[in-house]
């Protein structure tokens, strides 16, 4: 329903890239491995779920390096990377995990961090492979809906009077 | 299917095609009445729905930008998409709940009754309960809603146990599972629930009443109806005298259009209904069309909304079934004790995962909402729908400058809440906490909701020309063959959900179109 919020950051996010001085000095600049490495860190510590395995974060991860062929969003990502870097002791990725989550608090305004968290907000809970570990079963028209299959199965409240 | 030729000035011309516009168009091709419908989105087929949160949003929401302004969240959270309203034939009848509560008496007498607010415009409706009353009837058996004309209830889900117990523990009365126009089994042609759980996602059942299904069909059957889809009106036109001729449109190639008309009724939505009457601005009508009360785009309401989800030890599995499956009725009285003009219904709802992740926090990440989410098949939810207040401020203007994708100036959402708004949402809030803590919820989760789906006003009905845009069969006071046929007549905004009323309306509307024109007075 609020997509459209997240979409709307994304394009604040364009409109205020296109300000900045050293969009065309980054233009041609490429996410390496240890970029995608701290990418799925960073997707990680936005979304942490220990009962997923690495696989739906690194779809995200994926997603954000195929928009990254476009230059602005590469320059962003890689700019952003290099500012947590910069934020303290060594690469952020390395640094312990309240550390990486107080450094990422202090960013959570910055269109850096925002288009990483949106992607990572639709591309992980909008990942049918995710949701039975929630409990959330997702389509259910082919198995005819839950009139046979549970949908007042709930047993520890009394069944309400018409 | 039938066509009517371009230059047919005796059709009546209806500009969209939800609740409003495809019950007036219907109601008037039954009575022999030839109906040109344009609507600007595309027509979908219930095979082509989806039963997944984002490839619904995305296949049927009305995604032109508009522009938020003001102190509503919608400002913040959602500055250029604050209506989440459908583009498509069947308009938000599509996406919407099922839910068809009857507006209370008293409620048409929101000035009255609620006496002089200070910040709010509030006003009379021009028509009373009782004028609605029988039509009130018809739009039920139309519909299809449960607990009227014999239809059977449905059973209730899990979501709604929730409710329904933790309404009975704090001393709510008046508790109900009734009063939707969701099959509950065969009807009409159309399907029973299978209690699927994706009703904001286009009914793939066909169980819940839509116009796409519906009126539209129906309509088509009598040869009466030519239905244009993929047409955004631009303009409304009018001739020497004043009286609307026609309506100037653009098809899905981009090809311009226009229609010729004996009358014309506008159905947009709240939002598209005062945007296309100011950008229909003449000479003799500089103000916009049908603005001479300068109220076009003004009084805009879209009830006051919040969502508490509460986090249980047992499951509860929400998400099976109707997603908004319950109300509370104890709180839609008017009571000033409680600190608040108006009342307010609770109601069960649902959200799949992937809507709960995007909404439940807008700007939400670690630790903390992650174990938030991942209690999912332990939370169950409560929504307020309370009646905000009519402000002459708040509403729909054209943005200066910027144009959409047809060229015309994008619509400005302004609201500033009332204060009467925030105290109705703290009481719910309140009484929301205790509910779901009577039946044992560990933790509350506040929502804010930021996209407004119910929108009305903004062309408000009114006995009195200069107080209003519209009288009470919803006729435009300045250009007697130019009709509002949504909600964007309602005086004020009622606690309910608007569908029940817009129709009622809609069928009484067309009732006296057909007799003035059998008169010769259209």
């Amino acid at each position: 329903m609020k997509r459209r919020t997240f979409l709307s950051g994304t394009s604040v996010v364009a409109i205020s890239m296109l300000a900045r001085p050293w969009r065309l000095a980054l233009a041609s600049e490429q996410l390496t491995d240890a970029h995608a490495s701290t990418l799925l860190r960073m997707v990680k510590d936005i979304f942490p779920h220990d009962m997923l395995n690495d696989d739906p974060y690194l779809a995200v991860v994926s997603q954000l390096k195929g928009a990254s062929a476009d230059p602005d969003m590469s320059a962003m990502l890689v700019s952003g990377m290099a500012d947590l870097d910069a934020a303290g002791e060594g690469r952020w990725a390395d640094r312990d995990s309240m550390q990486r989550v107080a450094d990422l608090g202090a960013i959570e305004t910055t269109p850096f961090f925002i288009t990483v968290r949106v992607t990572a907000l639709f591309g992980l809970y909008g990942n049918p492979g995710i949701w039975s570990a929630f409990g959330y079963e997702g389509a259910s028209y082919e198995q005819g809906g839950y009139l046979f299959r549970g949908f007042d199965d709930l047993d520890w409240l009394p069944e309400p009077l018409s | 299917m039938t066509q009517f030729d371009k230059s047919d000035d005796s059709v009546v011309v209806v500009i969209g095609s939800g609740a409003g516009g495809a019950t007036v168009a219907h109601e008037l091709c039954e009575k022999g009445i030839k109906v040109v419908v344009l609507e600007a989105g595309p027509r979908f087929t219930i095979d082509d729905f989806h039963n997944n949160e984002l490839a619904a949003y995305q296949q049927l929401t009305w995604a032109d930008k508009r522009y938020a302004t003001g102190d509503w969240p919608a400002a913040t959270l959602a500055p250029e998409g604050p209506n989440w309203i459908v583009k498509a034939v069947g308009g938000s009848t599509i996406h919407w709940n099922g839910l068809s509560f009857r507006a209370q008496p008293h409620e048409f007498k929101a000035r009255t009754v609620y006496g002089d607010v200070d910040g709010a415009s509030l006003a009379d409706w021009p028509i009373t309960y009782d004028d609605l009353d029988p039509y009130y009837s018809r739009a039920e058996d139309k519909m299809g809603v449960t607990g009227t004309h014999g239809i059977e209830r449905h059973p209730p889900n899990n979501n709604y146990k929730v409710l329904y117990n933790g309404a009975k523990r704090i001393g709510y009365k008046q508790i109900s599972n009734a009063r939707q126009a969701i099959n509950s089994e065969f009807r009409d042609g159309r399907g029973a629930c299978i209690q699927m759980g994706f009703c904001n996602q286009g009914c793939k059942m066909g169980a819940k009443w839509s116009t796409l299904y519906s009126e539209i069909p129906k309509a088509e059957e009598t040869g009466n109806l030519d239905l244009r889809s993929g047409c955004m009106v631009l303009r409304i036109e009018h001739d020497k005298a004043g009286k609307a001729n026609g309506v100037v449109y653009v098809d899905a190639d981009g090809v311009e259009h226009r229609q010729s008309a004996r009358v014309v009724c506008v159905a947009g939505n709240s939002i598209e209904t005062p945007r296309l009457l100011l950008n229909s601005n003449s000479s003799m009508f500089p103000d916009g069309l049908a603005n001479s009360s300068g109220e076009v785009g003004r009084n805009y309401t879209r009830h006051v909304g919040a969502i508490v989800f509460g986090e249980f030890d047992k499951p509860v599995n929400m998400h099976r079934g109707i997603t908004v499956p319950g109300t509370v009725f104890d709180e839609a009285r008017s009571d000033p004790s409680r600190g608040f003009a108006g009342g307010y219904l609770i109601e069960a709802v649902s959200l799949g995962l992937t809507n709960l992740a995007v909404v439940g926090d807008a700007s939400g990440w670690g630790k903390d909402y992650t174990s938030f989410l991942e209690k999912y098949s332990h939370l169950a939810g409560v929504l307020l729908n309370g009646e905000d207040m009519p402000r002459s401020q708040n509403g729909v203007t054209l943005h200066d400058t910027e144009r959409d994708q047809y060229g015309l100036p994008i619509p400005v959402i302004h609201v500033e809440e009332h204060d009467n708004d925030h105290a109705m949402s703290k009481h719910f809030k309140g009484q929301a906490e205790a509910l779901l803590g009577a039946v044992g919820a560990t933790k509350m989760h506040h929502v804010v909701t930021a996209a407004a789906t119910h929108n009305m006003g903004t062309c408000r009905m009114s006995a009195d020309a200069d107080k209003g845009v519209v009288d009470g069969f919803g006729r435009t006071h300045d250009v007697s063959n130019l009709f509002v046929s949504d909600g964007s007549q309602f005086t004020t905004a009622t606690a309910e959900n608007p569908t029940l009323t817009i129709v009622a309306l809609a069928i009484r509307q067309a009732e006296h179109i057909a007799a003035e024109m059998s008169a010769k007075n259209l």
